[in-house]
């Protein structure tokens, strides 16, 4: 084809960029502006009250802050597990229960699909309550633990055992949601290398870990991908069910640079929460862009 | 399901899986009905339900008790507006201006168009709760705290990628020459858009709105920052902030989960099928 330069081809390039104008201000105004915005933040002490302009600053005090900060390691080592475990568990249940949808076709497989998904469709807030009234003293779970004479952990208010609540209360709702993605692969699967392996005589178990599995590795790329930036978005749950506490113990990123800079019983140091704001952005970067590097490998 | 692949022969791992499948349903189940246990107990019995979780008394009283009980933070009836204004904005919003943005991806050339869809795609792994002192002093800036706006067009921002990812997607699987002999007919580039590939785009459309609907409608961190004037507060804010530390009247508070999360349950029961299939779609495209 021939590259035009005439008039119209020039004004139809040009009015391309309309196209893509509106989304462009958007995003500078509401994401990109912001993150700069952080990262000047993050060079000053602030507390949010006087003016912004005549904020010192303080060069990379706030970094320095941060790695010697016990609560910020505490803080990063918990998002880090939180994103870990929380995707391992719910990528092996959302595909267990996938397959079993898929390739067993229990009765009412179709109800019990929405009923897996259903968690997904209610607010993180609305689950969190739940959970953490569930677990309350004297609630239920209690109940049927001393029913059973078994001893009664203090779920949410043990440093040790809190995370591991968290962890599980955000698998119980957003497994469904991973199940949907595998389900969404499984339909698509060619039948005729089932069946070859069914000949062959392997069993579900093979069936599901040697054939269907390996299949379905772009499907777990993907899942992998979304529940580890997920992962690193935790705040809603332990807002509601924890406040962070005790003593830090459920502390994520999200909430402890909430914390540090909103929290009527943080230090309201608004350029240290930048700071954390800034480190955690550049950690994700780094970790997508070696991703995409790794996939295209693979 | 859809495929017509045969059922699976049982053996012991299809035991296994299938009492998994019970099992799960049951863990899914039992903290919903706990809820609604505790929307019908007694204040003091809301607090100490026995493990099958049926009340002694049944209140019903608790849900008109309920309604008086948010009027004193936000009254249930304004939650429900303000989340669907900002609900039903952000989604108009950001399925325009996706549709535009994709539109453009797929099917024209333009310098430094890669460079803009990475840009757009980069909001995907910016993490909303840590972005919230940033955005928080931006919108303040702008001058949109206290207004409707200070919630709309962050979402629009945040929604934006997943759609565009979507969208691109489709409009690059339709046949080239759809494209081709629209621009010979002389029908402009927007004209096509609206009458030829929207129409043809509507299950990624579908899939895009069912998306966004659920991440606005339940969004909270943003919501906690940004509303400033308490008559704009929306669901997830105002139940997470009737809930004072230890005493809340929790049969009050679950019968206004029950009565905030109803409009949400409802769509999904009746449209179960499109949700689920429609988000299947999205990420087999994706």
């Amino acid at each position: 084809m021939k590259r035009g330069f005439s008039k119209a081809a020039v004004r139809e390039k040009a009015s391309s960029y309309l196209y893509v104008l509106p989304a462009l201000a958007v995003f500078g105004m509401f994401i990109a502006f912001p993150f700069g915005f952080a990262v000047w933040l993050s060079l000053r002490s602030w507390n949010g009250f006087s003016s912004l302009s005549s904020a010192p600053s303080v060069g990379f005090a706030n970094y320095r802050q941060a790695f010697g900060d016990p609560v910020f390691h505490r803080a990063l080592f918990d998002t880090v597990l939180f994103t870990v475990v929380s995707t391992i568990v719910q990528m092996l249940i959302a595909f267990v229960l996938a397959f079993t949808l898929w390739y067993f076709k229990p009765r009412f497989a179709r109800a019990l699909r929405a009923l897996y998904f259903f968690p997904a469709v209610l607010s993180m807030i609305v689950v969190g309550l739940a959970w953490r009234q569930l677990l309350a003293q004297g609630g239920p779970i209690d109940a049927a633990l001393t029913a059973g004479h078994l001893p009664i952990p203090n779920w949410l208010g043990s440093t040790t055992l809190v995370m591991w609540v968290i962890i599980w209360v955000s698998t119980w709702q957003w497994s469904g949601w991973t199940m949907i993605l595998y389900l969404a692969g499984m339909v698509g699967l060619p039948q005729d290398v089932m069946e070859a392996a069914r000949i062959d005589g392997a069993g579900s178990f093979t069936m599901m870990r040697s054939v269907v599995a390996p299949m379905l590795r772009h499907v777990t790329a993907l899942a992998l991908l979304l529940n580890v930036v997920g992962g690193f978005q935790v705040f809603d749950t332990i807002y509601v069910m924890t406040g962070g506490g005790p003593d830090h113990a459920s502390e994520t990123l999200g909430t402890y640079s909430w914390w540090v800079a909103f929290s009527s019983y943080g230090p309201g140091q608004l350029g240290y929460a930048a700071s954390i704001a800034v480190i955690m952005i550049c950690a994700l970067f780094v970790f997508s862009y070696f991703r995409t590097r790794v996939s295209r490998l693979v | 399901m859809s495929s017509s692949y045969p059922a699976g022969r049982r053996d012991r791992f299809g035991t296994f899986s299938k009492i998994l499948a019970v099992g799960w349903a049951i863990i899914l189940i039992y903290p919903v009905l706990f809820i609604l246990a505790m929307s019908v107990s007694t204040g003091n019995e809301a607090n100490n339900l026995p493990a099958w979780l049926v009340p002694a008394h049944i209140v019903w009283d608790n849900y008109a008790q309920a309604f008086s009980f948010f009027a004193g933070v936000v009254p249930i009836p304004t939650l429900l507006a303000n989340s669907a204004i900002v609900t039903a904005s952000a989604i108009v919003g950001t399925m325009a201006l996706a549709i535009l943005v994709s539109y453009a991806f797929a099917t024209m050339n333009f310098p430094g168009k890669r460079l803009v869809f990475y840009t757009v795609l980069l909001g995907l792994v910016v993490p909303i709760p840590v972005m919230l002192v940033p955005e928080f002093i931006t919108v303040k800036t702008y001058g949109l705290i206290g207004t409707r706006f200070s919630l709309i067009l962050p979402y629009i921002a945040f929604g934006l990628p997943l759609p565009t990812l979507i969208l691109t997607a489709f409009f690059k699987e339709l046949p080239k020459e759809l494209y081709e002999a629209a621009a010979i007919d002389g029908v402009t580039r927007l004209k096509t858009l609206w009458r030829i590939v929207l129409p043809l785009a509507r299950p990624a459309l579908a899939t895009c709105v069912i998306y966004l609907g659920l991440q606005f409608w339940n969004e909270f961190s943003l919501a906690l920052v940004l509303i400033q004037n308490p008559a704009l507060t929306t669901v997830p804010l105002g139940l997470a902030s009737v809930q004072g530390h230890g005493v809340s009247p929790w049969q009050l508070v679950a019968a206004g989960v029950v009565m905030t999360s109803l409009p949400i349950v409802i769509l999904f029961l009746i449209f179960q099928r499109q949700f689920i299939e429609g988000l299947m779609r999205g990420s087999v495209k994706g």
